[in-house]
């Protein structure tokens, strides 16, 4: 008992204690756990907010580089908008964007639903192998499409000659260009979305998927109403991620075809590099930025507002 | 000891055994360590001829960075344009330049080049100075050239060198009528495309842009080069569309699927190892005359620059090695006999070893393809990545079909009046 009353007296002793000790104390205690937190703000403002307000600024300067930026107010943005290249940019980024949100999703769940499936024998495996061509590095797996996908000695046109056909020059025609890189893209991530799947396929309940069975449900419809039901948070989040990823698109046309042929695979990032980085015209380019930002702001608030309101 | 000191202590003995043993020499003062950016037959030529460089300079250490050409130009642009991260020496293509000096962030490097100025193309003076000052060392320049198949010439009976494009053009014919698989060259679409193309336009005289840098306009001989480009491919078929150093255009050097290569002099660089089952049966020629009756003209296939941007520190030790590469005969001839870029010093090209053999081809390429052509050259402008990409449009819209060759020169000359004025 004498213990027990000590080590009751003990928190009334601790509590009396900050009175006693020195404001300069107090001070520095309550500035600790802010103190522990600073890194994470400097860093943040240093590589992230001062870019983002610092490249807003420069949308309303021309500059090139070392010399002082030269205000010229909405002069950017009027001309880009008055630009066919930008809006030619932001057309094919967004239709291209749109294929490859589909096919991505697509191939993912199914992949997902195959892997997830009890009579699959060894998908320990095939979910590893599928991962994988996200682990090669993006210009080996150019190279590897551009063989595939070469006149008529790649893997594609060989393919197509068993059966007689002749097929287009993929990255040179400019109807077949843009697909070939969103085909080639869908091949690099789908393992990866195929991973996002199936953890959301491990939080739908089995009870249901049981009880759909035991009450005649086909596969098809256990998949339709019990499992894509269950999948909708993990879908909206895996659009959303291929939406953005889509439309920030640009290793895959810059190596594959540097936006051509024409301007037929020149995405709207790659059309900010161009501007920024190879003409040096940096407030045009951060002008440019910033409307593609927009639009994907818009794009994802739209997409958010439709799938969540499905969703209730 | 408390956790203070015994923290204080570590740190302190920690920071004293790396300055004292751990460092590198380079960071105790010994010796200046310098950056040079360059890529794949440069890297190589500046390894071998280094050694030399480090007789005569043991106090500085260069390293060698091998990366994508077009890669290290914008990298070089953004750098020097945030003034971090650029190398003490880099390598830039020569068209690209003028965008360099205009940025503030070169060095001027005129006490350095301007004593040499007899050693190097009048060409290059005007090339190389924004201002009236020199902020850039010749390097090296790339005559536009043709590797030939000795062995396909010889089997249809076609003798080299041809002298005029009509005959080459007629060889090409013949390549193409006893195997239809086998081209005579490649052509490149795109903005890729428009390397090959600058030959094609110097080797005939044609200017795009006026000294002022004004798009030249009605070009006639602009549009007839782009009809030839065009028909060389459609109409004659004679040679093969696809993108100049892509995989697809490896395997045709390597499975014989092309009788001609044209190039700049580094192209023997390429075939040597795209094709080094060949050695012996590659000759090369110079580029056929535009017409017959004119000079015995040639164009080039770019041409390099030494730059040293100013953010960085080591200037005194970058001077020296840029000034090795660009004036030191034996540096020149290094490079030649092992990068096959051609030197811009006239010191290196009266050099006997200029003439030499080179093993792959069994001749010397200087004598074959060079020596005795006059070079003709574009006036460049300020903005020529604005060009490169236009012309590549057009070439795009031109090999589908979308447009006759005419048409997209005159597209092109108007976008250019949009664009640069």
């Amino acid at each position: 008992m004498p213990r027990r009353a000590t080590g009751g007296d003990a928190p009334g002793r601790l509590r009396s204690r900050p009175g006693r000790r020195p404001a300069s104390w107090r001070l520095r205690r309550a500035l600790v756990p802010y103190l522990f937190l600073t890194p994470f703000f400097l860093l943040f403002g240093i590589f992230w907010a001062g870019p983002i307000l610092a490249s807003f600024a420069y949308s309303f300067t021309e500059w090139r580089g070392i010399t002082a930026p030269e205000f010229v107010g909405l002069r950017n943005y009027a001309d880009l908008f008055a630009d066919e290249r930008f809006y030619t940019a932001l057309g094919n980024t967004l239709w291209m964007a749109a294929l490859y949100v589909v096919l991505a999703n697509l191939a993912g769940l199914s992949l997902a639903l195959l892997l997830d499936a009890p009579w699959m024998p060894t998908r320990h495996l095939f979910r590893t192998a599928f991962f994988l061509p996200m682990t090669i590095s993006m210009v080996v797996t150019a190279v590897i499409f551009q063989l595939i996908y070469a006149g008529d000695i790649g893997l594609l046109a060989k393919l197509l000659s068993v059966f007689g056909l002749e097929g287009p020059a993929w990255l040179r025609d400019p109807a077949t260009a843009p697909l070939a890189i969103v085909a080639m893209r869908v091949w690099r991530t789908m393992g990866y979305y195929a991973i996002i799947y199936l953890a959301g396929l491990q939080a739908v309940s089995s009870d249901l998927k049981e009880a759909a069975r035991l009450d005649g449900a086909s596969e098809w419809q256990v998949i339709r109403h019990v499992i894509l039901p269950g999948l909708k948070p993990v879908m909206l989040f895996c659009v959303i991620l291929t939406t953005i990823s889509a439309l920030e698109m640009f290793d895959e046309p810059m190596v594959l075809t540097q936006g051509g042929p024409g301007d037929a695979t020149l995405t709207a990032v790659m059309y900010v590099y161009q501007q920024g980085f190879q003409f040096l015209q940096l407030g045009y380019a951060a002008a440019a930025s910033y409307v593609l930002t927009l639009v994907i702001v818009l794009i994802s608030i739209a997409q958010k507002l439709w799938l969540g309101e499905k969703d209730r | 000891m408390n956790r203070r000191q015994l923290l204080a202590a570590g740190t302190g003995g920690a920071a004293f055994a790396w300055s004292a043993g751990r460092a590198p020499a380079y960071a105790q003062g010994r010796t200046t360590r310098i950056l040079y950016w360059c890529w794949s037959e440069h890297a190589r030529g500046a390894q071998a001829v280094y050694p030399k460089f480090r007789e005569q300079n043991p106090d500085i250490e260069v390293e060698i960075v091998n990366l994508n050409p077009q890669e290290i130009q914008d990298k070089i642009l953004v750098a020097m344009a945030t003034g971090v991260g650029a190398p003490d020496v880099g390598l830039i293509i020569e068209s690209r330049f003028p965008s360099y000096p205009a940025t503030g962030g070169l060095l001027d490097v005129t006490d350095h080049v301007a004593p040499r100025e007899a050693d190097f193309s009048p060409r290059l003076r005007n090339r190389l100075q924004h201002r009236g000052r020199y902020f850039g060392f010749p390097y090296i320049q790339n005559v536009a050239v043709m590797f030939y198949r000795q062995d396909y010439f010889a089997e249809r009976g076609i003798t080299a060198p041809i002298e005029t494009w009509e005959e080459w053009v007629e060889a090409g014919k013949r390549i193409r009528d006893r195997q239809r698989n086998i081209y005579m060259h490649q052509v490149s679409p795109g903005a890729v495309g428009f390397g090959p193309l600058i030959g094609y336009l110097e080797a005939s005289g044609t200017q795009l842009f006026n000294e002022e840098g004004r798009i030249i306009r009605n070009n006639r001989q602009g549009a007839e080069v782009l009809r030839t480009y065009h028909d060389i491919v459609r109409k004659d078929e004679i040679a093969l569309l696809v993108t100049h150093n892509s995989p697809e255009h490896f395997v045709a050097m390597r499975t014989g699927r092309i009788a001609a290569l044209h190039s700049g002099n580094w192209g023997l660089d390429r075939l040597e190892r795209e094709a080094a089952a060949d050695a012996g049966k590659w000759k090369v020629q110079f580029w056929p005359r535009w017409r017959r009756e004119g000079p015995p003209a040639i164009g080039t296939w770019g041409g390099s620059v030494l730059v040293l941007p100013r953010a960085n520190r080591n200037h005194a030790a970058a001077v020296k090695w840029a000034s090795f590469l660009s004036a030191e005969k034996e540096a020149q001839i290094g490079l030649w006999q092992n990068g096959y870029g051609l030197p811009t010093s006239v010191a290196a090209l009266a050099d006997p070893r200029m003439r030499e053999p080179q093993a792959f081809l069994g001749q010397s390429m200087y004598e074959a393809s060079v020596l005795g052509r006059e070079v003709n050259y574009l006036n460049l402008v300020r903005d020529w990545p604005r060009v490169q990409i236009e012309m590549g449009r057009q070439l795009d819209a031109m090999f589908q079909g979308q447009k006759a060759p005419e048409q997209a020169w005159a597209d092109f000359e108007a976008a250019m009046g949009r664009q640069l004025g």
